[in-house]
């Protein structure tokens, strides 16, 4: 039990990382510059 | 026989099945997504305008709409797998020939036809089809709640991935990886095989033909309604996607809160999917629909009547995030429960067909609009209007088996 709860908090961590890694790769300058081609074909 | 195996057996059999079709959706609609980052520096090298790009794409989507019901059709017959294959054969054979240089009739061929022809094998219908068909009938809404929020992910995922893949290796690699990212659906495909003929008629009723199956459909008062509702998602979804950024910079926002706010939708959606799906297993799938759309309505009016913030900006993209392509899973869920699994793939590729119809719409009355008014209230005015309607033409939807379903299982 308490080892799945570990795995769980884990996962959860890496998930977390994941998503804010890809949320600031929309964030960066690059991506808003690329505005009108990120729109495209949303 | 699958069918009759108990239902706990069926859905942990099923449950690889998922698995697969989900990564499939992912890497479909995730490629797809990131096609609009190719536009400046193709059309650069290739030396094109916009308008070879833009026409590629937009035959892109039209054929992936026009040719779906034919892929459902064939893969109702001839099983989800085989379809897949040939679908992600074509899709993969499109982007290894987008990557070649090439004139504008060439890249409507690869980047339109053939691509679209592989989306219409490897997206959301085909795979709905065939998990409907494996997952016992309670499990299914969350089962295509579960496919369609990890094809969301997909979606959000790839353009943070993709635009640093062109800035590295140039555009060309990038879609040679793309390719080679697009062929891993084949061996997935592999999972998704399966012998339509075996499927039960205690369950899904006595085989009708395709040609009775849509006759059957489309003299429906409660498909037609569907399909309706569903245009109306594709006119909203398409519409925001593609203006929402310059709507916010005409309101003198800066370009980077459009990014997020579209980021925030990608990413709320992977969660408002899996909630729709769950939810649809649960309560009325068409009451669930009435509320998303009542509920966009409301999103919209309360964003456009109120002074555009970056705050304001960003709430909008929450709340329309959690209701974006929930409506995906909720409607091909009625066509399951309505007119059985058996041509499922086929009856959700009519739908979706008319939500292509809505999408092109959308995106088009967008700048049209604009152009001729010189701004956007007209047609945010429809988009809220339009919800309404669609939220009146799902009120009716009965989520009840056709007779010829319902006599089926009587006679069991």
């Amino acid at each position: 039990m308490r080892g799945r709860l570990i795995g769980l908090v884990g996962l959860a961590a890496v998930a977390c990382v994941v998503l804010a890694a890809l949320f600031q790769g929309y964030v960066n300058p690059t991506m808003t510059l690329a505005l009108d081609r990120l729109v495209f074909c949303f | 026989m699958i069918s009759t195996r108990p239902a706990d057996d069926r859905w942990a059999a099923a449950k690889g099945m998922l698995i697969a079709g989900s990564l499939i959706i992912a890497i479909s609609l995730g490629v797809r997504h990131s096609f609009g980052l190719f536009l400046q520096p193709m059309s650069l090298d290739n030396g094109w305008g916009r308008e070879t790009f833009a026409f590629a794409m937009a035959l892109q989507n039209l054929v992936w709409g026009v040719a779906q019901p034919f892929a459902g059709w064939l893969s109702d017959r001839q099983g989800a797998g085989r379809v897949i294959l040939g679908g992600a054969i074509l899709y993969a054979g499109g982007l290894a020939l987008m990557a070649i240089p090439q004139d504008a009739a060439l890249f409507a061929l690869s980047a339109g036809v053939l691509i679209g022809l592989g989306l219409s094998g490897t997206t959301f219908p085909i795979v709905f089809g065939a998990i409907s068909r494996a997952v016992p009938a309670e499990k299914r809404s969350l089962a295509m709640g579960i496919a369609m929020s990890v094809g969301s992910f997909g979606q959000f995922a790839m353009l943070p991935l993709v635009l640093p893949l062109i800035d590295g290796l140039g555009w060309p690699s990038a879609l040679l990886v793309l390719s080679a990212l697009a062929a891993l659906v084949l061996p997935l495909g592999l999972a998704l095989s399966e012998r339509p003929e075996t499927a039960s008629t205690v369950e899904h009723g006595p085989r009708t033909t395709a040609r009775e199956a849509i006759a059957e459909a489309l003299g429906s008062r409660d498909f037609w309604l569907l399909s309706l509702g569903f245009f109306v998602c594709g006119f909203q979804v398409v519409f925001i996607a593609i203006h929402m950024p310059a709507f916010l910079q005409d309101e003198g926002l800066r370009p980077g809160v459009a990014t997020i706010v579209l980021a925030l939708i990608g990413l709320l959606n992977v969660v408002g999917t899996y909630y729709a799906g769950l939810w649809g297993g649960r309560r009325s799938k068409p009451m669930l629909l009435v509320g998303i759309y009542l509920g966009r309505a409301i999103v919209i009016i309360a964003f456009v009547m109120m002074p555009v913030t970056p705050l304001s900006a960003y709430l909008f993209g929450i709340a329309m995030g959690l209701l974006w392509l929930s409506t995906v899973p909720l409607t091909n869920g009625v066509v399951a429960t309505v007119f059985g699994v058996t041509h499922m793939a086929m009856l959700g590729g009519v739908v979706f067909l008319a939500h292509q119809v809505g999408a092109f719409l959308g995106g088009w009355l967008g700048g049209f609009v604009f152009d001729r008014t010189g701004s956007y209230d007209l047609v945010w005015g429809m988009a809220v209007f339009l919800s309404l309607v669609a939220a009146a033409l799902n009120a009716p939807i009965r989520e009840v088996p056709i007779a010829r379903l319902r006599a089926a299982r009587v006679q069991v």
